[in-house]
């Protein structure tokens, strides 16, 4: 058995959790991690002799670790004969190493695991215990201000990539005990941290155990991101449909665990999913509830305005000039045939190269660094918009049309359910072609059918409207005044539905006075 | 288990009463009753209340169970043939509307479009609803019944303008002319004996089927005002479909003078929830007559016959219309003599059952 076939067996039997017990042997030891981490450049194996006939040596990831604590809190000390015998009890250790925490271990499948969690593991010679030195550490970008979702009013923090630090950003906001954080770790390969959050007493129990029983199942090697999960636990995986959402915002998170719905935190990721999600939350953005009620209304009912016009606008296009030329007034007709004169294409031709070229355009804008990609996006709109109007392949009428599509799409607050709009405007434009408005009945019957029967983890997704929930109407189509939504929304909260009382008139009480 | 809530049932049972309601009848009715005919709507209510609190008052006593499972446990036999009977009743009503549907398609929108492949699509998306069971069913009909209700409700003010009072006076010209109008208005408030074969006592309480059939009623009544009020009964009376023609006289601006075709394209998914309900109890009820019916395996070729049917039975407009000259007199077997003869036989069944406890 050659040295790589020799390293695979002994990954295998660590990954496979088989117990391997350290060797009192310091060379062993030394030995077996080598060949363990071999090829491995940013391991760390540093050597050294304590000075009165002990020697050993500690191995940890560089960039991982924070490498000045090793120096400083954990050899120091030794070095320094404040401690002689690295078995002594735990709670004596933990009192002389100035670390957070340390802890002995005597298999080294457990040993190698800490050391890839971004653990320091110390071994001396003559000792069967490794101490691991809990000096997780490295470089992580520090909170900024959340890119996907910024807002002009509210907070300006972002969850970051590190996970602990993301669950503090929201222990931040919900300060109580009720909120719980139940730990996985999923992925063979990875091991990745995964936090499953919620309010006990606020969020539905059986809700709660599906979570974690859909998280447990998950067998895969890597979770990179938190959308691996997403897949695995959604409800309907074929549906175009977001059936959870996601965000990368700390308040977000807060406000949906208040109202009784979990969290899915994912290390590595600054997106955290949430859930069970309706519908309407999709449409909901944080600056709502930021914002005067007044005012958010008005926001909120724009863009359910444009929601339609994002989802119809080109089908009903098509329609109207395949099929229904009569519903247009008769100026606007003569206009609009005056314009299409010279096209070459039926309607929905016309009205596909438009669209996809705008899609293409819209993803170039989005892969394209920075600094030129927003230029490229606008410039080629402009110019290719241009060009083909002039040069007879598409009308004007149709740029009109693919350009409000476009800016509508960008007014569904929720990235997910933005996508889904734009993919699902392509059959309704055939439909349209072939049926015209009839077609895009069907269609919309269709889609209301799907989203009748769809459910996220077991919550109707049109839930306050059908089924209909007299409370939760108050934050749907319009944003009640905070005074008035005294009562958590009922599909996803049990136990204490009572978010606040009812205010009283400030000028009552000034005239009590 | 599918889960269906009182304001889902009485959202479907309104649905069910206006969607094609609101096209034929009114016809006959204004033949009969000229300006009254709108407000003989209340016969047609007056007639059904009776049969659906016969309904309520069996289902009390199992409130998770329907009409249909009540008589399925009671009486296997008799409760099959009358299972039968309500399973071809509601075919007949499914086949009218398939092709109403299909001429009102074909009329409207596309004129050029071969009559079975409107037929095709139609029965297609009215056999995905269906195959998702009643639960969804409501929901959609909650959905699509809001906006379209709506409109129909505004209409009187969007036609302000239009209305003659002078049209709907005298007010009770003749008794037996207003009870003609009351007999083609049960003609279209019977189909909501639905209601009680679907639906538990407990998912849907008799006051929700009440408040259905009142709805159901009022928007009728509101579209037939509407017609009468603008057109004058005589006018009205000529017209093969006085609800679409009051439709046309809206306008809402210069700029958008068709707006009745908009009204139109809201109207499609109400009959299509219709037609969808309609497919789903044949099928429902079908699966009680043999346990090794799977209703799954049921619903493309039922609603494949619904369409042959469709064809079959109504050759033309005329003859649409004629079915709601018998129309009435069907309904007076299904929608009260049935409940009748079920409440006796499940009564009798409960009172023989208790003397040999006894």
């Amino acid at each position: 058995m050659n040295k790589r076939d020799k390293a695979l067996q002994l990954i295998k039997e660590l990954e496979d959790n088989q117990d391997r017990p350290i060797s009192p042997n310091l060379k062993e030891n030394l030995e077996n991690l080598t060949l363990l981490t071999e090829g491995c450049s940013d391991i760390v194996f540093r050597q050294f002799d304590f000075g009165n006939g002990l020697c050993g040596f500690i191995v940890y990831i560089e960039g991982i670790v924070k490498s000045e604590h090793i120096q400083d809190h954990a050899l120091r000390p030794f070095l320094m004969h404040l401690t002689d015998q690295i078995d002594e009890h735990e709670e004596a250790l933990q009192n002389t190493l100035s670390i957070s925490s340390v802890a002995l271990e005597t298999s080294m499948s457990k040993v190698a695991a800490s050391i890839i969690e971004g653990n320091a593991v110390l071994f001396a010679d003559g000792h069967s215990k490794g101490l691991i030195l809990n000096i997780k550490g490295g470089q992580r970008r520090s909170i900024e201000e959340p890119i996907t979702e910024s807002t002009i009013r509210g907070s300006r923090e972002g969850f970051t990539e590190s996970l602990r630090v993301n669950t503090a950003l929201v222990r931040f906001r919900v300060k109580t005990f009720q909120l719980k954080m139940i730990s996985f770790k999923i992925g063979t390969k990875t091991k990745t941290d995964v936090v499953l959050a919620y309010i006990d007493g606020l969020a539905d129990p059986k809700v709660i155990d599906k979570a974690k029983k859909r998280i447990k199942k998950i067998k895969i090697d890597a979770v990179l991101e938190s959308g691996y999960i997403e897949e695995f636990i959604e409800d309907d995986t074929y549906s175009p449909f977001p059936q959870l959402q996601y965000t990368e915002r700390p308040d977000t998170v807060a406000a949906q665990l208040l109202e009784g719905r979990f969290a899915i935190f994912t290390d590595n990721t600054p997106f955290v999913l949430t859930g069970p999600i309706t519908f309407w939350q999709l449409m909901q953005a944080s600056e709502d509830y930021y914002e005067r009620y007044l005012m958010s209304n008005l926001i909120r009912w724009l863009r359910y305005m444009f929601l339609f016009v994002a989802l119809y606008l080109p089908a009903i296009y098509v329609a109207v000039i395949t099929y229904h030329q009569d519903l247009m007034p008769t100026n606007l007709m003569f206009s609009v045939a005056s314009a299409r004169e010279p096209i070459p294409f039926p309607a929905i031709i016309e009205a596909l190269i438009m669209e996809i070229s705008f899609e293409a355009l819209r993803e170039a804008g989005v892969r394209l660094p920075k600094t030129i990609g927003q230029t490229v996006s606008i410039l080629g709109a402009l110019v290719i918009g241009t060009a083909a109007v002039e040069a007879g392949i598409v009308s004007a009428p149709m740029v009109i049309i693919v350009s409000l599509t476009g800016i509508a799409s960008f007014t569904i607050p929720r990235f997910n359910l933005a996508i889904s709009i734009r993919m699902l405007r392509f059959p309704l434009m055939f439909l349209a072609s072939i049926f015209g408005i009839f077609g895009i009945m069907l269609g919309t019957i269709i889609l209301v059918l799907h989203l009748c029967k769809l459910q996220s983890f077991g919550i109707p997704y049109l839930s306050g409207i059908s089924p209909f929930k007299r409370d939760e109407v108050k934050d749907i189509f319009v944003r009640a005044p905070w005074w008035t939504m005294t009562r958590r929304p009922g599909t996803y909260s049990r136990g204490n539905g009572q978010k606040g009382a009812k205010r009283e008139d400030p000028k009552d009480e000034e005239n009590n006075i | 288990m599918d889960k269906t809530s009182a304001y889902q049932g009485l959202f479907f049972g309104a649905l069910y009463t206006l969607a094609v309601g609101l096209k034929h009848a009114p016809i006959l009715m204004i033949e009969s009753a000229k300006q009254n005919a709108w407000h003989s709507y209340i016969l047609g209510v007056v007639i059904v209340i009776p049969a659906l609190w016969l309904m309520h008052r069996l289902m009390k006593k199992h409130q998770d169970k329907n009409i249909y499972e009540l008589l399925s446990d009671s009486s296997p036999i008799a409760g099959r043939i009358i299972i039968l009977l309500f399973s071809l009743y509601f075919l007949l009503i499914n086949a009218h509307d398939i092709r109403f549907f299909i001429n009102l398609i074909n009329i409207l929108f596309l004129p050029r479009t071969p009559m079975a492949v409107l037929g095709g699509v139609i029965i297609f998306v009215a056999i995905c609803i269906a195959r998702e069971g009643k639960e969804t069913l409501t929901r959609m009909a909650q959905i699509f019944l809001f906006p379209f209700g709506i409109l129909v409700l505004f209409l009187p003010f969007t036609l302000a303008t239009q209305i003659e009072l002078q049209n709907l006076t005298p007010v009770f010209e003749g008794l037996i002319p207003y009870l003609q109008s009351g007999y083609y208005a049960f003609g279209t408030m019977g189909e909501l004996i639905i209601l009680p074969l679907l639906f538990s006592n407990r998912s849907v309480p008799l006051k929700y089927t009440i408040f259905a059939i009142l709805l159901g009623a009022l928007l009728l009544a509101v579209m037939l005002f509407s017609s009468i009020s603008v057109f004058g009964p005589n006018l009205t009376s000529t017209f093969f479909d006085p609800a679409y023609m009051v439709i046309r006289q809206i306008r809402i601006t210069d700029f958008l003078d068709r707006s009745d075709l908009i009204i139109a394209a809201f109207w499609i998914p109400v009959i299509m929830v219709k037609i969808a309900g309609s497919l789903y109890i044949v099928v429902y009820g079908l699966s009680f007559l043999h346990s090794k019916i799977d209703p799954k395996a049921m619903y493309t070729p039922t609603g494949m016959f619904s369409v042959v049917c469709g064809f079959w039975f109504f050759l033309n407009t005329n003859q649409l219309i004629d079915f709601n000259r018998i129309k009435p007199i069907i309904n007076v077997v299904i929608s009260l003599l049935l409940p009748l003869l079920i409440y006796l036989i499940i009564k009798s069944k409960a009172l023989f059952g208790a003397k040999a406890k006894h």
